[in-house]
């Protein structure tokens, strides 16, 4: 049996999101406009800076900060 | 790809843009980390923050104050931050769809219903009194007599302050922003200000060698009281933040002007109150400006503070709104915006016949409502990071019941609600603020932090036992 292509794979799903949609309640229009959103953020900025995740070194350089202003104030109340 | 969405032009679907279903593009979101720091501003130096700088003042001096104010907001804005930016910038979504896959579509609601609710209710509330007794001072001083802190025209100027935040609500979104673009950079004028008067009409001696007002005999636990306080201020800002950074085009835009941006406006307002209630007795500008900047420039300051607060009503009440419309499940998505808008002031506006009720409990209030925030924010953090490693499958977020990786039987995921409940129980356990009853454990470590590593271990630990079999991400 041949596979089926990544792009009708995907469109076929998109139907099938779509349909859920609307079986749930929502309005054609707008289970339409959801899947559009969501196929935009899934291709066309998939690998972009802002849909990357959290890296380690910006969460061990954002609790270093926090951490970084606890001392301060226990440094404020020791001294 | 159009480089920028156009508005959308049909009824139903600009209703959903406005009410924040759709998960936002790279081309809608705009908001700078400049433009972010100023938004977090203007929430963070609402009056709210001299109310809690006072309440401060009740168990620490200055210097203690300052830092129990700093270690606290750092604390809660931390975990705070983590739990609602991060992936609410991401995934351009806000927050409590995000939350679907810790509690199920149907727990969120109950989330929302009782948590959410409750707590935003209670800021309401607050800033209605505290319009009302902004409101109240200028009538005194109009008219040459006392009117009194909490006497009948704190009520009347609450409930109009009320009726004027739901009218801006009813506008929406654009009438709300607008208003906040005069009203931020007014108010960190007035804080600068105010600043100033207490300073010129007192002194920095008597500031730095005043007394607490109202301390407990042990002064470790008056400080870490304080400090659990002001964690629980942090962790406040929950409900609002998700909603906002999902506008914002990079993670260095979303988490860093959140965290800094409210951690240094708060504890510029903080101060100011803190500073008043130290010298003067009282953190309440309503009280002092009038004595101290005069009859003219005191009203003028009066009105404008009445003002800043109405439009702080109308700002965390939209976000919440917006959380109770999405969480209902589509029972309340045909009920119209300004019927919605105005059921939820019903309560606030029985509370302002009760003025010196919220004053007086306004730090229990803080305390309880963190006790669950920062539980809630637990559970968030290991379900997005630990979880599902910051993975989410947006298709299957919003089928919710009808898809696969969100869905748990009767919509509930009871992990994450046993550990919202147990993280909650934990912090009361460590730290009652309403019989103040503390273990010796509250004095070295807090109660939020602990209760919100207790609530992330045991949904993780429950998440294990009761759905072993289950697929947590699409590529898993």
């Amino acid at each position: 049996m041949t596979p089926t292509p990544p792009a009708r794979a995907g469109e076929a799903r998109a139907s099938e999101f779509e349909r859920e949609m609307i079986a749930a309640g929502k309005d054609p229009i707008v289970a339409a406009e959801l899947e559009r959103r969501i196929g935009t953020v899934e291709r066309d900025e998939l690998d972009d800076a802002s849909r990357q995740p959290f890296s380690g070194r910006e969460l061990a350089a954002y609790v270093g900060v926090s951490v970084a202003a606890v001392v301060i104030g226990i440094l404020v109340v020791a001294l | 790809m159009s480089r920028h969405e156009v508005a959308p032009t049909d009824p139903k679907l600009a209703q959903e843009h406005v009410f924040g279903t759709f998960p936002l593009l790279k081309s809608e979101r705009s908001w700078s980390a400049l433009d972010f720091t100023w938004v977090n501003t203007a929430l963070a130096i609402a009056t709210w923050a001299f109310l809690v700088g006072g309440s401060t003042a009740l168990l620490v001096g200055f210097e203690a104050g300052i830092a129990a104010m700093l270690i606290g907001n750092a604390i809660g804005l931390c975990f705070m931050v983590l739990a609602s930016v991060v992936a609410s910038q991401r995934w351009g979504s806000e927050q409590y769809m995000l939350l679907r896959g810790a509690f199920g579509v149907v727990g969120v609601g109950v989330v929302v219903f009782t948590v959410i609710l409750i707590t935003e209710m209670g800021w309401s509330s607050l800033l209605a009194v505290m319009a009302g007794r902004a409101t109240s001072q200028v009538a005194s001083t109009m008219a040459g007599t006392d009117l009194g802190q909490y006497g009948p025209v704190v009520t009347i100027g609450g409930l109009v302050a009320i009726a004027i935040a739901w009218w801006v609500l009813s506008r929406g979104p654009v009438t709300i922003g607008r208003f906040n673009a005069v009203i931020a950079p007014g108010l960190a004028v007035i804080t600068v200000v105010m600043m100033v008067f207490l300073i010129a009409n007192t002194s920095w001696e008597a500031l730095l060698t005043a007394a607490p007002i109202a301390p407990f005999e042990d002064e470790t636990l008056n400080f870490m009281v304080a400090v659990e306080f002001n964690v629980g201020v942090g962790v406040s800002w929950y409900p609002v933040m998700g909603s906002l950074a999902r506008m914002t085009r990079t993670r260095k835009a979303a988490v860093w002007p959140a965290y800094g941006g409210l951690l240094i406006a708060t504890l510029i307002a903080q101060v100011v109150g803190m500073a008043a209630a130290l010298t003067l007795g009282d953190s309440d500008p309503t009280v002092w400006m009038v004595p101290f900047g005069g009859a003219v420039l005191g009203i003028a300051v009066l009105i404008f503070i009445a003002f800043a607060n109405i439009t702080s009503m109308s700002s965390i009440v939209y976000s919440t709104i917006l959380a109770i419309r999405q969480s209902s499940g589509g029972l309340l998505a045909k009920v119209p915006w300004k019927v919605l808008t105005a059921s939820f002031f019903v309560l606030p506006a029985i509370m302002t016949f009760f003025p010196q009720f919220m004053y007086e409990q306004f730090m229990i209030f803080v305390s309880v409502s963190g006790a669950f925030l920062t539980a809630l924010c637990g559970v968030a953090l290991a379900d997005y990071f630990v979880l599902r490693k910051q993975r989410i499958d947006l298709r299957q977020m919003h089928l919710g019941q009808r898809g696969t990786l969100y869905a748990y039987p009767g919509g509930v995921n009871w992990a994450g609600i046993a550990a919202l409940l147990l993280g909650a129980a934990f912090y009361l356990w460590l730290y009652n603020p309403i019989t103040l009853e503390t273990q010796a454990a509250f004095s070295v470590i807090t109660a939020s932090l602990p209760a919100a590593v207790v609530a992330a271990i045991v949904y993780l630990l429950l998440t294990r036992l009761l759905h072993r079999e289950r697929t947590f991400r699409k590529d898993a």
